[in-house]
């Protein structure tokens, strides 16, 4: 398992798509920064931070599977491996540490760019904005096992790079507010729907909200328990279809 | 020493693979052959556990499973398209399964890849990737090395190097099992020959004996061609045409000549036709089929 996550660090850290994807985030970050008039709340989810560190998640994830099937070296992988478990496990402990990695970026680019274009304005001795920004950090980080583990899933399933990134995508960004439109409509079975995985998403920002929790159904105790189970979920199907897959 | 038992291989519920046993010796270079479609490829990848069989495969008494790939870590292969991750350069690709630096800078000098080796994969060129396929399938020491197509895209040096290579590596106790179209230039390296036609293993043998079983026919000149020809069919005789010749069995030597005695034919000649390894291939990958229609 060692010898297995060295090589796809390896593998990670040899692609381009990686510095790339810090790029990306720096860059939207400072978008943010720029377009919005900086509230306390612009701060406290750096950025947008959260937001663009899912999508570019979902991109690379994806591709960090897809690739090894494009270039054949899946066989390589398999054969040298003594289990499959080992080769699809390591993948997404490596696609985890690289969301860590762009977390604590964005949280170095949040105070650079506060000073930089916010200056004294909100500051960081209101203990709860600080408070606030690490939680949503979290909240991230605990959402990216959610969806690294789906987007290992669809494309071992699905086998299309574009069409996982679109779905990951559509989740990211209308996951959240097709939930919202499910616990309105059907209000009498709350309980039930509020534990929909599209609901999940919401964790990024409920951690350092508990009052949202009105509006998500779940308390943020709850949530953590909820993207668990459906990482340890997806990691069990995913892994299944990956097994059973022709090479 | 690698072992196939009654190996059945399924895609989905389809078998692909029927029945095959064959054995691959310790510094044996075996020449995996049979048309498009025959099954080399899924054979090849059923011995390094990559699809779902039925049987025993055993590598150095270890039993091979879909699960369990222990007995594969001396196993190196290069299967269909070299598997090389274009972002990284050669010498990256071979780090990341290499545990032996001196040996993967010895076989980067041996295939002659020092001059390209610290670019990025993907500009290789067809030729170049394959060599790095094979150099990746070297790595670490192998007992056995399996090659599907190795000598794909490369040139006439490189194709000479790699046969140089193989024999150089069968020399010192590695085992080869290799399937080529191009025969001409896997009969200069192996040592044995399994053929293999719809999924069946239908010759088995060193490529001596495949030499000797399959070198049966005869060229046959007589004055009066024509009257043989005439002959020959009005007895039924099987024969085929060659230029001014006419090539027949070893078997039916005998009724042919008391046809020829008792036609007035003289004889001019008769010799032992030497053919290459392809038509030696191609004769007994015909009467296999003339055998299955029959049944």
């Amino acid at each position: 398992m060692k010898n297995n996550l060295i090589q796809e660090l390896y593998k990670l850290i040899h692609q381009k798509m990686t510095l790339y994807g810090a790029i990306c985030l720096l860059l939207l970050m400072n978008y943010v920064a720029i377009t919005n008039s900086n509230t306390k709340s612009i701060i406290s989810q750096g950025f947008g931070s959260g937001q663009w560190i899912t999508i570019i998640v979902i991109t690379i994830s994806s591709n960090f599977l897809a690739m090894e099937y494009r270039d054949n070296t899946i066989i390589t992988l398999m054969y040298k491996n003594r289990n499959k478990w080992q080769i699809y496990f390591s993948k997404f402990v490596v696609l985890i540490l690289y969301t860590l990695f762009l977390v604590i970026l964005g949280f170095v680019f949040t105070l650079i760019i506060k000073v930089l274009i916010i200056g004294n304005r909100y500051s960081w001795d209101q203990q709860t904005l600080l408070i606030e920004l690490l939680l949503n950090m979290l909240g991230t980080v605990i959402y990216s096992f959610f969806i690294i583990s789906l987007e290992l899933l669809l494309i071992s399933f699905v086998k299309v790079n574009a069409a996982v990134i679109g779905i990951g995508l559509a989740i990211g960004f209308f996951g959240a507010s097709i939930s919202n439109v499910l616990l309105s409509v059907f209000s009498n079975l709350n309980r039930i729907i509020a534990w929909n995985p599209l609901n999940m998403i919401n964790i990024m920002n409920q951690l350092s909200h508990p009052n949202y929790s009105q509006f998500t159904k779940l308390t943020n105790n709850q949530f953590v328990i909820g993207n668990i189970i459906y990482t340890t979920l997806f990691l069990a199907i995913g892994y299944f279809i990956f097994k059973k897959r022709r090479v | 020493m690698l072992e196939l038992s009654n190996v059945n291989t399924f895609i989905g519920r389809r078998k692909i693979i029927n029945n095959v046993s064959f054995t691959v010796k310790d510094g044996s270079v075996v020449g995996l052959i049979g048309p498009n479609g025959a099954g080399k490829t899924t054979i090849m990848k059923t011995i390094l556990g990559l699809t779902k069989f039925t049987g025993v495969i055993t590598l150095n008494g270890k039993e091979i499973t879909e699960n369990n790939h222990s007995p594969l870590t001396k196993v190196g292969a290069l299967i269909e398209h070299p598997a090389i991750y274009p972002f990284l350069t050669g010498l990256e690709n071979l780090k990341l399964y290499s545990s032996n630096k001196i040996d993967m800078m010895n076989i980067v000098e041996q295939l002659k890849m020092n001059a390209y080796i610290d670019l990025k994969a993907k500009g290789y060129s067809l030729g170049m990737k394959q060599k790095l396929g094979i150099a990746i399938a070297l790595l670490n020491k192998p007992r056995l090395v399996i090659l599907d197509e190795p000598m794909n895209g490369l040139d006439i040096e490189a194709t000479i190097l790699v046969r140089k290579i193989i024999k150089q590596y069968s020399s010192s106790g590695t085992s080869f099992l290799i399937s080529s179209h191009i025969l001409g230039e896997l009969e200069k390296v192996m040592t044995a020959v399994v053929l293999i036609s719809d999924g069946r293993v239908i010759t088995n043998c060193s490529i001596e004996e495949f030499e000797k079983i399959n070198n049966q026919q005869y060229q046959l000149y007589t004055e009066n061609m024509p009257k043989t020809l005439q002959s020959l069919n009005d007895y039924n005789i099987n024969f085929s045409q060659s230029s001014n010749h006419i090539v027949v069995s070893r078997g039916a030597l005998s009724s042919i000549q008391k046809i020829l005695y008792q036609n007035n034919i003289l004889l001019l000649e008769l010799k032992l036709q030497q053919p290459s390894f392809e038509d030696l291939v191609v004769t007994s990958l015909k009467n296999h089929r003339g055998s299955q229609d029959e049944k």
